[in-house]
């Protein structure tokens, strides 16, 4: 059911009749979705619905049962791992716990995705300074030579955003971008989503339980039950929805 | 008790497979030089001390407990050649092998399975690099290098202990300990020792990177997982040691 149209072009995920189960537990059952260029979507649905299931099926972690999965062009079932990986280098991942590296500081962190993506020709000092034009786009350029456990939970994650964004990705996928955190952090991470998106023109497929994340964040929403894609639309469109199902989310 | 037998063959081949696996990627590029080297070194420099320290109290442990009975049957000259075999062939890669089940073997299964379940080897994946390559195959070679260095240190410091025993108690000089020692000592006692020690510290890194990388049920599990690795390797060092004595019989008739 679609509420409401958008005036994005190109299609950078294409997904149709997506089915992924695992043993008998089938999680998604024909799900159907495009993210244009540009554009932020939220993903809403209970907790196991396979919101997470869907994103690791995006960027390749988790390999789909059946469907049609096309990420900026180009089809993900039978890809081989090299052309995986130089996709990867395209979308950016926000894990729900940030995913920090333990044993790295805060540098090392963002330097090893860049020395991994076969940026190793790139000198020390080159590095360094994307380095620190990633940390100074989340606000947090003094936290350099930090290890990730002496940062509290909202620095985490931001430190996390400025990993995603050091090889400038066309897509980023947020997984539970406020989860864990203060309404106040929360609101500011929600603010960095929009930033983010307005530098770097991104676009983005944000899976959040936080309606005032996808508010902020948003142009539209997606709800996912029973594996579908129940409905969509705008906040305001979904926010006045009599749909019982809309409803669970939105009362307040 | 059927299940656990169950679970127990399940293991074993997940175990199997898991080493076949590194067998697999081991040869081929891309090669994790640096992350090799920084894992040698923890591996190494981790468990120097500790490995040093109980081989130093083994040895003085050792030839204080049998010096009276030797010295009983006139036989204390025997003294440097017996403990001298002894560490070389038996305690001193046991004991070390112990040591790093305990030590190293918890240390990775822990890192790795906290590192699992806080979706660091996802984080990993999505960055482009293949977690198995990096985290499991530079360990268990870091591991199965270092352990034939830490023995042969272990075996050193051992000797040096009985030789002060030695020494203090029997006024044995250095000089005449060592030369009685390898006197005695032969191919047939060094070279099995060292080859054990190399499959000692395989298997200790194998089974320790297989229960970390194969980790669930949150955080409580990551303690679960560096206990059953440590008791899962310190077996498996005895079982090996069993098989590896049996073949060096066949092939030096010990």
């Amino acid at each position: 059911m679609m509420i409401q149209e958008n005036n994005f072009k190109k299609p950078v995920i294409e997904i149709k009749d997506l089915h992924k189960s695992f043993g008998n537990n089938h999680v998604l059952r024909g799900f159907d979705f495009t993210l244009m260029d540009g554009e932020n979507v939220a993903l809403l649905g209970k907790s196991g619905s396979g919101k997470s299931v869907l994103i690791k099926c995006i960027i390749g972690l988790i390999k789909i049962d059946s469907g049609q999965m096309r990420v900026l062009g180009q089809s993900m079932s039978d890809m081989t791992q090299k052309k995986l990986n130089s996709i990867r280098r395209d979308v950016g991942f926000l894990f729900q716990g940030s995913a920090l590296y333990d044993s790295m500081s805060v540098r090392e962190n963002l330097e090893f995705p860049m020395r991994r993506h076969h940026e190793k020709n790139d000198d020390s000092k080159t590095l360094l300074v994307r380095v620190e034009e990633a940390l100074d786009s989340v606000g947090l350029l003094h936290t350099l030579d930090l290890m990730p456990a002496e940062l509290s939970g909202g620095m985490k994650k931001r430190v996390a955003i400025a990993r995603t964004l050091i090889l400038r990705p066309k897509i980023i996928l947020y997984d539970e971008p406020t989860g864990g955190l203060d309404p106040i952090t929360g609101r500011e991470i929600s603010h960095l989503i929009n930033k983010v998106q307005e530098q770097y023109k991104t676009s983005a497929l944000i899976i959040t339980h936080d309606l005032a994340c996808a508010k902020i964040t948003t142009n539209r929403i997606v709800i996912l039950s029973e594996g579908k894609n129940y409905i969509e639309g705008s906040y305001g469109v979904l926010e006045q929805s009599s749909d019982p199902v809309v409803q669970e989310f939105f009362k307040k | 008790m059927l299940r656990r037998i169950k679970k127990f063959f399940i293991t074993t081949g997940e175990i199997t497979q898991f080493s076949a696996r590194y067998f697999r990627e081991v040869l081929f590029p891309p090669y994790e030089f640096q992350e090799l080297l920084k894992q040698s070194f923890l591996i190494g420099n981790k468990s120097i001390g500790l490995v040093g320290s109980t081989g130093f109290i083994m040895g003085i442990v050792l030839t204080l407990q049998t010096r009276p009975t030797l010295v009983e049957f006139g036989a204390e000259s025997w003294m440097p050649s017996m403990v001298g075999i002894a560490i070389v062939r038996e305690i001193g890669p046991v004991i070390t092998a112990l040591i790093c089940a305990g030590k190293v073997g918890s240390g990775i299964s822990a890192e790795l399975a906290s590192m699992k379940v806080t979706e660091q080897i996802d984080a990993m994946e999505v960055s482009g690099t293949n977690p198995f390559k990096y985290l499991v195959i530079t360990r268990v070679t870091a591991a199965t290098i270092m352990l034939p260095v830490l023995v042969v240190f272990a075996d050193l410091v051992s000797l040096i202990g009985s030789a002060m025993v030695e020494y203090l108690k029997g006024g044995v000089t250095l000089q005449l300990y060592f030369s009685k020692v390898f006197e005695y000592l032969n191919y047939g006692d060094l070279i099995p020792s060292i080859v054990k020690s190399f499959f000692f510290g395989f298997a200790i890194a194998i089974v320790s990177c297989y229960k970390g990388f194969n980790s669930s049920k949150g955080t409580e599990g990551v303690g679960r997982t560096a206990n059953e690795a440590v008791v899962i390797s310190s077996m498996l060092v005895f079982v090996l040691d069993f098989i590896a004595v049996l073949i060096s019989d066949i092939f030096y008739d010990l």
